[in-house]
């Protein structure tokens, strides 16, 4: 696959995901076409191999920042370039919603602080559904692997084969963080991964990301500890109030 | 990559009576209806566009009346379209019959049913509409087998006691009638019949309104698995959001006949931009 991606700055050093001028704008009709604004003029880029942090206060609009990027939200203006594997360089605050499902599908991932439960599955094919679905592991593999992440993630055998309904919060981030990194994807999105964790599970989270981006996984996150911003983040990406208003 | 659509619905259009120029100009979201009030018909949609994909589950959601389910019914050739086009793009549908290309609405009668009992399956929000209660729930699903070509008996009951167990049906049930099954039982010997012809296209209109919510549970996961297992592109009508949010990936919000917005189901969820789908969101959670 050639990099076709127009930002090589010299040796080796490529930038996979491009930000410019991005803006969120929420229009709520049913407030009387209330406008919120989300984030603003918010540029940056995240070169191969490197974890992007993004800082600021409480609603500055750091997470909107990743959701656009996701598409959960659409963003109001401003271009996200992404160069992809499967449909080289995107804009993805403009191509169509199926190749959005697409790249989802095959190489970006998110994360945030809360488990999307499915109902009625257990822990352990929560996490290795990824692995049977966007792998195309068999699934005994799947399983296998799915029970050592766990595992390395501290949750008790025993669980396995419960509903994370009922887990803790802690348990029940730790099984999300599992499903979310399990399939390697190339670009993982990290919204407070380890807000509900203790300090054991943080630390094991944070070797398991390093090695991600050993890996050679594109990450762009926020942590509600700046010490571990400082610990994980190649480079941060400041977002303040100040500028929205 | 360039990605293909299974199904290309374009301008979707459905008027009950005799409609008039005025009819696409005097209903929709705008005018709060979907009554002309030029010419007194009802425009159940119009303008429909959209695109299926392969391996999807696209939902349409809307409140009662939007135009959901004619919809549906538009593309299992239920009933005859005012006005659109429909084309298919899939290998092993134009193997048997030259539809390349071709405008579905416009083919014959026969050809329509050609299409529809090879490669779509509808599961309808009525089961005496999808069933029949006095016959056997085997010789149900070996009607739509015989629609679809199959000719001998022991192949024909083997596969409806395969399909059976696969919706989780007792297969000593076999020989009774629907008529004796409870609601979600009903609704699951509907799946079964639609997956009997391997179908490209499952269509499937409120499947678990009005089940008690564990029995709805059931639905949602056989449904969910068999997604999984059969790589089917399936459109999910419903009015539950919660249904929506569950299996599908793309969502169609429709009003009045109308379609207010297309999106990622997420981005409907939590970035609704119609002022329509903003008040159905809000009014869920
Ligand atoms: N879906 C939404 N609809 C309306 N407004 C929203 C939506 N999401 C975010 N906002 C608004 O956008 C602004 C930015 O919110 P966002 O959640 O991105 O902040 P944040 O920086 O992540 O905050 P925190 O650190 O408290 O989590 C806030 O004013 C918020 O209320
Ligand atoms: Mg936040
Ligand atoms: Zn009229």
């Amino acid at each position: 696959m050639i990099i076709k991606f127009p930002f090589i700055k010299g040796e080796g050093v490529v930038t996979l995901l491009k930000i410019d001028n991005l803006s969120k704008i929420f229009n709520i009709h049913i407030l009387g076409d209330k406008v919120i604004e989300g984030c603003d003029d918010v540029s940056f880029i995240v070169e191969r191999g490197e974890f992007l942090g993004i800082s600021g206060p409480s609603g500055a609009g750091k997470s909107t920042i990743l959701k656009c990027i996701y598409r959960t939200y659409l963003p109001s203006g401003g271009d996200i370039w992404y160069d992809s594997v499967l449909y080289e360089q995107v804009n993805l605050a403009a191509i169509a919603d199926h190749m959005v499902i697409g790249l989802r599908h095959k190489e970006i991932g998110y994360v945030s602080q809360f488990l999307k439960v499915i109902p009625r599955v257990s822990a352990i094919d929560i996490v290795a559904e990824p692995l049977l679905l966007k792998n195309g592991a068999s699934p005994g593999e799947a399983k296998t692997k799915a029970g050592e992440l766990l595992e390395r993630l501290n949750i008790p055998q025993k669980l396995f084969d419960a509903y994370p309904a009922t887990f803790s919060g802690g348990e029940q981030q730790r099984v999300n963080i599992a499903r979310a990194i399990i399939w390697k994807p190339r670009l993982l999105l990290l919204d407070e991964p380890t807000a509900s964790l203790d300090k054991d599970s943080t630390a094991i989270v944070m070797e398991l990301l390093k090695e991600m981006r050993s890996e050679g996984t594109l990450m762009v996150g926020i942590f509600h500890d700046n010490e571990l911003m400082e610990l994980m983040a190649d480079r941060i990406y400041r977002v303040n109030l100040g500028a929205k208003s | 990559m360039v990605i293909v659509p299974i199904l290309h619905v374009k301008n979707l259009t459905k008027i009950f009576g005799d409609g008039c120029p005025l009819c696409p100009h005097s209903t929709g979201p705008e005018y709060e209806t979907n009554v002309c009030k030029h010419c007194g018909s009802v425009v159940a949609c119009s303008d429909v566009s959209f695109e299926l994909y392969p391996g999807e589950i696209l939902g349409i959601v809307g409140e009662s009346g939007s135009g959901k389910s004619t919809v549906v019914n538009l593309l299992h050739f239920d009933w005859e379209v005012t006005s659109g086009e429909m084309f298919v793009q899939n290998t092993k549908m134009n193997g048997s019959i030259n539809i390349n290309e071709k405008n579905l609405f416009a083919l014959s009668s026969y050809q329509k049913r050609q299409i529809r009992n090879s490669f779509m399956g509808i599961v309808y929000q009525n089961p005496y509409l999808g069933l029949r209660m006095d016959v056997s729930s085997g010789g149900n699903i070996a009607e739509r087998l015989i629609m679809a070509n199959w000719r001998s008996i022991a192949m024909m009951r083997d596969r409806a006691s395969e399909l059976l167990e696969k919706t989780e049906i007792p297969v000593k049930r076999m020989d009774e009638p629907p008529r004796n099954f409870s609601g979600g039982m009903q609704q699951r010997v509907q799946i079964a019949k639609a997956l009997s012809n391997n179908p490209l296209i499952l269509l499937l209109d409120e499947v678990t309104t009005g089940l008690d919510v564990s029995v709805q549970a059931r639905v949602l996961d056989l449904i969910r698995n068999l997604q999984r297992e059969i790589n089917l592109s399936i459109i999910v009508v419903s009015h539950d959001l919660g249904v929506i949010r569950l299996l599908t990936k793309r969502t169609i919000v429709m009003k009045y006949g109308r379609i207010v917005e297309i999106g990622l189901t997420d981005q409907i969820l939590e970035d609704p931009q119609h002022p329509y789908t903003q008040i159905l969101v809000s009014s869920q959670l």
